[in-house]
């Protein structure tokens, strides 16, 4: 079965990060049919699409755009959000390499709808060759007119900066996206006041993920209702799925939102590798809680997926396989997050380093059958309680692992080592 | 004013407030580290949780506003358990060494442990817990990283207090440091604040580093001697070696807010410590005696006499502003009793913009009280003082809390020596040795201003107390006690004072500017001069 393809459909062609390419397959044609439609009737157009955001939390784009108030005082801007860092994801890499036009017109079209002229792309520093591309389409799109200026002879005037991070998962949280871009430490700000009161600069500000923005311009194109009427009424449009891990044909796969996991592991992924078996799937890239294999028939979706106590996240599904040790993958998330934590607060700052510290022990033999208990409960204490949810990412993953996987652990203190041998995500054990 | 409801509690408060503020007016305390209310909110460290109805998630009660309506519950188990895990998570790497912690006994993180805290820790093998080194942020404050808690008061305090911007930290998550800028240094003048905002022993004073367990410091209330903005500070008393052993700050909104400036905070050593006189000297030859109060202050007294009753020559009494204002009253009031003119003060007030709203260019802390107890200045005398002793116009000199070499020119103190040398008769009162009482014919030890009581009034007219610490050293007296007695040679009545505040009465009675003034009045946060 093909995939449905909107926004990955130029992806493999050569040279389809150019403008020509772009323009040549009906590229910044939304762009003149926006300008005409009017912000508040584009904002309209994007709330009955129903898009979500594919930043992580899937909030509704056009109500989220209708939070700004538009005849602000201060400047109002557009935040771009091309950090992706989330372990496990890699879908708006391939957006800004391959395609980077469809998202600049996007933002284009984003910002002439919240009463924007500054558009800040925030791209993780370890991504140069996209942000050498990005700086390129940004030149071309200039000299073709479609930034800079009165945009098209509208009298619309965008400027769009393109800001390299220092490379920091953090950053990709939108308040502490917004402090690094200022030149402070990229630190998460407490909220309220939230970014669309005072944001960029203490300026009204909307933050999108690059997915989401590039769903802009097909909305436009072809109408909310043909949007909508893609995936499941309430998680509408196609969503781009990045199979990782245990998996014959890792990669990426845009298909309607709701399909089910199983679909996207045997049919697209063409099963898992070396003839294993499923043994627990991370679908929403590394903060999502893990699934079971006997929860593989789940749609794909917002909804569902947070029914199940995990979440969608960034639809960057990691399958592991059954010589995984479950621990070994625990402990490698919580050091992950141990080493990403901003350190503001002291359940992540601290939680991370404990958690880290206690799967250490218990993947090294040296853990005591007290500790399953005293992870769950730190988990617990990781969740809702901090500035941001990096903290939840953390504690979700690990403590449905240590809830699903406990006898593992168990066998693990009893043992004294690890009966797995210390595997990792089964084929990487440091010769792979 | 909304209305609201704290574990069951109606709550009529002021609008703006947040949550650990409202409370606390009804009596509950939220615990806290991170929010403090002269700096920004930043709901750092977690420890304020609270439930609110209708809100899934426990929220941090310093980020969280009044509201008509809110129901706060901090009573519930979600909140509790919430809390005392921000404990246990704040304690995993923090050393607990409060044996040897300069912070212990009033200390936050060891208050909140106790009272909020689960009282154990899951966290075992204190051998894995992280260990750094400390470093010194300034030559003066040493950094514990292993106490630190990362709450931020501290760079908070640099970038929105002194806006000096010295602080910063280094490292993400647990690695994070605090550190000082490359290429600052933490020297502003109100950096040793910090120490104070410190709510754990991660920022120490090198002063009273590992000096003394904080409860054996006894602390008076009192007000800083150093300058004309009169900051409100504790001072804790080493009651072994019986000297002021730290100053703190003392909160008063009208005068100093939460702070002090560093030369409050370590220069009363100097005050304290240097040359200090401890008994009474009569000169003899080319040396001084120690001689006896009686007959040091009937040589005085009869001095004096004989001045005034000599039409050939006459006497100046010089008094300090760093006397109080009680002190100066009981001076003048000897003046008139004995019909000579009224004491006269050599310094002027120093106006000027105060660095950071509190630190003045006048040294003094009284110039204002003298001026209003009704001492001229020495300007206001056609000739001044210091003019006439050099035309020879002065003989005799009683000099209470002054040294005249710092008051002239660099280049007049030749002249000033030899003036001072060929007076008939001149009689020092200070609690330190200064050049003035090296050539006295009488020396009388007074006390500094930690050592009695009494009032000043700032440059802004708010009348303060400060108050004895420790004793005056020696068998030195407190000014008002030797004026006292040199009173009572003149005079059986009117000098017959149990302590100053009934010099105050008298004065409040006689004098307009103090008008309805007394000790309870002034209380300890002073009060603004009537009128
Ligand atoms: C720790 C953390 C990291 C995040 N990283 C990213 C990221 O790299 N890219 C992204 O688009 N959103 C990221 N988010 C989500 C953003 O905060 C924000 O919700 C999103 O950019 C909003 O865009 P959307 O509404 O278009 O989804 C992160 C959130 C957290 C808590
Ligand atoms: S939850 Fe973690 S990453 Fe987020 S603000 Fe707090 S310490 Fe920083
Ligand atoms: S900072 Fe407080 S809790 Fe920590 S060692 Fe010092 S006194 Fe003890
Ligand atoms: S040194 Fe003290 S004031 Fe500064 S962040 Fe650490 S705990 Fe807070
Ligand atoms: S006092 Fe509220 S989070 Fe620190």
């Amino acid at each position: 079965m093909p995939e449905m393809r909107i926004i990955r459909t130029y992806v493999d062609k050569p040279n389809s990060e150019s403008i020509e390419s772009y323009t040549a397959s009906g590229g910044y044609t939304a762009l003149p049919r926006a300008l005409k439609m009017g912000p508040l009737e584009i904002i309209d157009e994007v709330k009955k699409s129903g898009l979500r955001g594919r930043g992580g939390a899937g909030f509704p784009t056009g109500i989220k755009w209708s939070f700004v108030q538009r005849d602000s005082k201060q400047p109002i801007y557009l935040c771009c959000n091309a950090d992706e860092s989330e372990p496990g994801s890699f879908k708006d890499r391939e957006i800004i390499e391959r395609d980077p036009h469809q998202m600049l017109e996007g933002i284009v079209i984003g910002c002439y709808a919240i009463n924007s002229h500054k558009c800040y792309i925030y791209i993780r520093g370890e991504m140069p060759k996209g942000a050498r591309i990005l700086e390129r389409a940004i030149r071309e799109s200039y000299e073709k007119g479609f930034l800079g200026k009165n945009i098209l002879g509208s009298g619309f005037n965008l400027d769009v900066v393109l800001f390299v991070g220092a490379g920091a998962y953090i950053c990709g949280e939108e308040t502490a996206l917004l402090e690094s871009i200022e030149g402070k430490n990229g630190e998460p700000r407490p909220r309220p006041p939230f970014p669309a009161q005072v944001g960029l600069f203490g300026c009204p500000t909307i933050v999108n993920n690059v997915e989401t923005l590039t769903c802009v311009p097909h909305i436009i194109n072809r109408g909310a209702e043909w949007f909508a009427s893609i995936g499941t009424p309430k998680n509408t449009g196609t969503k781009i799925y990045g199979l990782s891990g245990s998996i014959n044909k890792p990669g990426l796969y845009e298909l309607p939102l709701g399909i089910s996991l199983r679909e996207l592991i045997y049919e697209y992924g063409e099963g898992i590798r070396n003839g294993k078996e499923v043994k627990a799937i991370s679908p929403g890239g590394g903060s999502a809680a893990v699934l079971t294999a006997e929860e593989i028939n789940i749609p794909m979706d917002f909804d569902s997926l947070a029914r199940a106590g995990s979440m969608l996240g960034t639809a960057g599904v990691t399958v592991i396989d059954d010589a995984t040790c479950m621990v070994r993958v625990a402990q490698n998330l919580a050091h992950f997050y141990r080493d990403e934590s901003c350190g503001q607060c002291v359940q992540c700052r601290e939680g991370t380093w404990w958690l880290e510290k206690m799967l250490t022990r218990i993947e090294e033999g040296m853990g005591r059958m007290e500790y399953i208990d005293t992870l769950i409960d730190a988990c617990f204490q990781m969740k809702g309680t901090t500035i941001c949810a990096l903290a939840d990412g953390c504690a979700m993953p690990v403590e449905s692992i240590v809830k699903k996987f406990r006898h593992e652990f168990e066998e693990h203190i009893k043992l004294g080592k690890c009966p797995f041998g210390n595997k990792y995500m089964g084929i990487w054990d440091g010769s792979d | 004013m909304p209305k609201l409801t704290i574990d069951g509690q109606e709550a009529d408060v002021q609008d703006g407030l947040n949550l650990i503020q409202a409370a606390a007016l009804i009596g509950i305390e939220i615990p806290h580290f991170c929010y403090h209310p002269a700096l920004s909110i930043v709901a750092q460290c977690r420890q304020c949780l609270v439930e609110i109805e209708g809100v899934p998630k426990v929220m941090p009660a310093c980020n969280t506003f009044v509201r008509d309506g809110l129901v706060v519950k901090t009573n519930t188990t979600k909140a509790i358990k919430a809390r005392e895990a921000v404990v246990e998570f704040t304690l995993i790497n923090h050393p607990l060494d409060c044996p040897i912690c300069d912070k212990g006994g009033e200390c936050p993180l060891q208050l909140t442990a106790f009272k909020h805290g689960p009282g154990y820790s899951r966290f075992d093998g204190p051998e894995e817990k992280k260990v750094r080194k400390k470093y010194f942020l300034s030559e003066k404050i040493l950094y514990d990283p292993n106490r630190c808690i990362m709450c931020t008061r501290c760079v908070r305090f640099t970038d929105e207090v002194t806006q000096t911007g010295e602080l910063g930290y280094d490292g993400r998550g647990f690695r994070k440091k605090i550190v000082v800028f490359p290429g600052k240094n933490l020297d502003n003048e109100l950096s040793g604040n910090v120490i104070d905002l410190c709510p754990v022993g991660a920022l120490l004073g090198k002063d009273t580093l590992h000096e003394e367990r904080v409860w054996y410091w006894k602390y008076t209330d009192t007000i800083c001697p150093l300058c004309s903005n009169g900051c409100n500070i504790t001072v804790g008393i080493d009651p072994r070696k019986g000297r002021v052993a730290r100053v703190r700050p003392r909160v008063n909104h009208e005068v100093n807010d939460y702070w002090i400036c560093d030369r409050g905070r370590y220069e009363f050593k100097i005050v304290q410590d240097e040359n200090r006189l401890r008994e009474p000297f009569i000169r003899e030859g080319e040396g001084f005696r120690i001689a006896t109060w009686d007959e040091t202050l009937d040589l005085l007294a009869a001095e004096i006499i004989k001045t005034k009753n000599d039409p050939s020559t006459s006497i100046a009494f010089v008094a300090s502003p760093m006397l109080t204002n009680e002190e100066c009253y009981l001076l003048k009031k000897i003046t008139e009793i004995l019909s000579i003119e009224k004491p006269v003060i050599l310094t002027e007030p120093i106006d000027g913009e105060k660095k950071f709203g509190l630190i003045s260019q006048d040294p003094y802390p009284n110039n204002k009280g003298l001026r209003d107890i009704g001492l001229s200045s020495d300007s206001d005398r056609l000739d001044g003082v210091i003019n006439s002793l050099y035309e020879g116009k002065i003989k005799a000199l009683y000099v209470v809390g002054e040294d005249l070499f710092s008051v002239v020119k660099g280049g007049e103190r030749g002249k000033l020596r030899e003036v001072l040398s060929k007076l008939s008769f001149l009689a020092v009162q200070d609690f330190k040795l200064t050049e003035t009482a090296k050539l006295a014919h009488v020396i009388i030890p007074g006390a500094s201003p930690y050592e009695k009581d009494g009032t000043f009034t700032n440059d802004m007219g708010r009348i303060q107390r400060i108050k004895k610490a420790i004793p005056p050293q020696g068998s030195a007296k407190p000014d008002w006690e030797i004026l006292c007695l040199l009173g009572k040679r003149f005079s059986q009545e009117g000098f017959n004072y149990v302590n100053p505040s009934q010099i105050m009465l008298e004065i409040a009675d006689r004098i307009p500017a103090f008008n309805g003034i007394n000790y309870e009045k002034i209380g300890m946060l002073g009060i603004n001069k009537m009128g």
